[in-house]
């Protein structure tokens, strides 16, 4: 339970910053970094999950005497650190796109608004893009910590003992299917109240994001 | 790196024919899946439309229970369910004889239920985008309940629904990998395989994910295609 919760808050924060200047790179189309974010996007938006982290894990075994020399061993050979660097990875994609999206929403005129009331272009960003864009994100990334909270389900295939890991650790010692039954409930639990937090949220700022 | 392509020949040395062979059952999944998960989520939409309170809160429960739970514990939990259930059917009724459930069917369910839980909210999506009055401009000139909503309805709900049901399946494609686990041997048990006997994780997983990128390429180019043509075919309705 401890270890589902830390695995997708924490790969969710850090992925929000990684995917700030990511979405943020993404919305000037036409330059190299774009292009290459929309490359990452892409490839990460296109392949499974499982294929993900089976790809970190157990690829990174494979040059594990690289990684011995240049000092991260110690980071691959955890499968937490995998799995967490597994679900970042992926949800640094999804989030950049919601960024984008956000971002690119925001009307021009709002902008020259700001200026003719000669705000600077800091303060144009600070007063008028950051807020508006962060009430436009709220259900989106909702939305996405939900699914990231339930794709870090698959993290148990490298054994991490999350929710699912423990149940499927209890079930080949007991071979008793209510375990999983247990696992559901508490999955139930905590999207239910991550999404009642959410609904919080998104209420309190309604009012910018219907601009 | 040539001993690493050599890897993925054909016949008894390489693995090509065997990720080939995974491939197509991880297609096949996909597209058997595709006609119960559409019917699951027109029937789920539809019952949460219903006048009888009891069938709409079926219906919502549906939804939040199959958006909240992984698919992954969907997929065990059907798994191994659905096998306790026919073990205790056959040793009441038929002693002796022990019926395996298949893995396919059983992903072929839980990727079902996962899709129309989200598909439903998608199908009345776009019937309330599609609006009452198309309903009641059929009804007007006499047609049928059943005529109004296939001809009328129906037409344009595509309109609405084909970018949505786009993102669904890849969504489901993706999923596929996950009956992996409950020994399916679709393209990632054979890659798995692969890597049991190479010992080369890092390559034989790439060429997974590019496999995995090059489908997610080929149904957008579809899906464009598709979108194009039913956009065409309709004029907007407003």
């Amino acid at each position: 339970m401890l270890n589902t919760i830390s695995l997708t808050t924490l790969s969710f924060i850090i992925g929000f910053f990684i995917a700030i200047p990511f979405g943020l790179a993404r919305c000037r189309t036409g330059t190299l970094m774009s292009k290459i974010t929309y490359g990452y996007v892409y490839i990460v938006r296109g392949t499974p999950l499982l294929v993900q982290i089976f790809l970190l894990y157990y690829g990174a075994g494979q040059f594990h005497k690289e990684l011995r020399q240049v000092g991260l061993w110690w980071f691959f050979r955890e499968a937490y650190y995998c799995g967490l660097l597994a679900l970042t990875l992926n949800t640094v994609a999804y989030q950049a796109e919601i960024v984008r999206g956000a971002v690119e929403a925001i009307p021009k005129s709002l902008e020259e608004a700001g200026a003719s009331v000669s705000l600077s272009r800091f303060q144009i960003y600070r007063f008028i893009h950051i807020p508006i864009a962060t009430a436009r994100m709220l259900p989106a990334l909702g939305n996405e910590f939900v699914l990231l909270l339930k794709a870090s389900a698959l993290v148990s295939v490298i054994a991490v003992t999350d929710v699912m890991g423990q149940a499927r650790y209890l079930f080949s010692e007991t071979l008793d299917l209510s375990v999983f039954y247990i696992a559901a409930i508490n999955y139930l639990i905590i999207v239910l109240i991550a999404e009642a937090i959410l609904r919080k949220l998104e209420k309190r700022n309604i009012w910018l994001a219907t601009y | 790196m040539f001993e690493l392509i050599a890897l993925l020949a054909f016949g008894d040395k390489g693995w090509g024919d065997e990720l080939l062979k995974g491939l197509g059952v991880t297609i096949a999944l996909a597209f058997a899946t595709i006609p119960f998960a559409l019917f699951c989520s027109f029937l789920v939409a539809w019952s949460k439309q219903s006048p009888y309170k009891l069938l709409r809160m079926a219906g919502n429960a549906y939804t939040t229970v199959f958006r909240s739970l992984p698919e992954i514990l969907t997929l065990i939990i059907i798994y191994y369910q659905l096998q306790a259930i026919i073990n205790s059917f056959t040793s009441t009724f038929l002693p002796g004889i022990s019926i395996g459930i298949s893995p396919f069917i059983a992903g072929m369910i839980a990727l079902t239920l996962v899709f129309s839980a989200l598909g439903s909210e998608v199908v009345r999506a776009a019937y309330s985008a599609v609006g009452k009055g198309q309903m009641e401009a059929a009804y007007s000139v006499s047609l049928s309940r059943r005529k109004a909503f296939f001809y009328v309805i129906l037409p344009q709900m595509w309109q609405h629904m084909l970018p949505a049901f786009g993102n669904l399946w890849l969504i489901l494609l993706k999923d596929t990998s996950l009956v992996s686990i409950i020994a399916l041997s679709e393209i990632v048990r054979y890659t798995n395989m692969a890597i049991a006997t190479t010992k080369e994780p890092f390559f034989f997983y790439s060429v997974l994910a590019t496999v995995y990128v090059v489908l997610s390429f080929i149904s957008g180019r579809v899906q464009t295609v598709m979108e194009k043509r039913v956009n065409k075919n309709l004029v907007s309705e407003h």
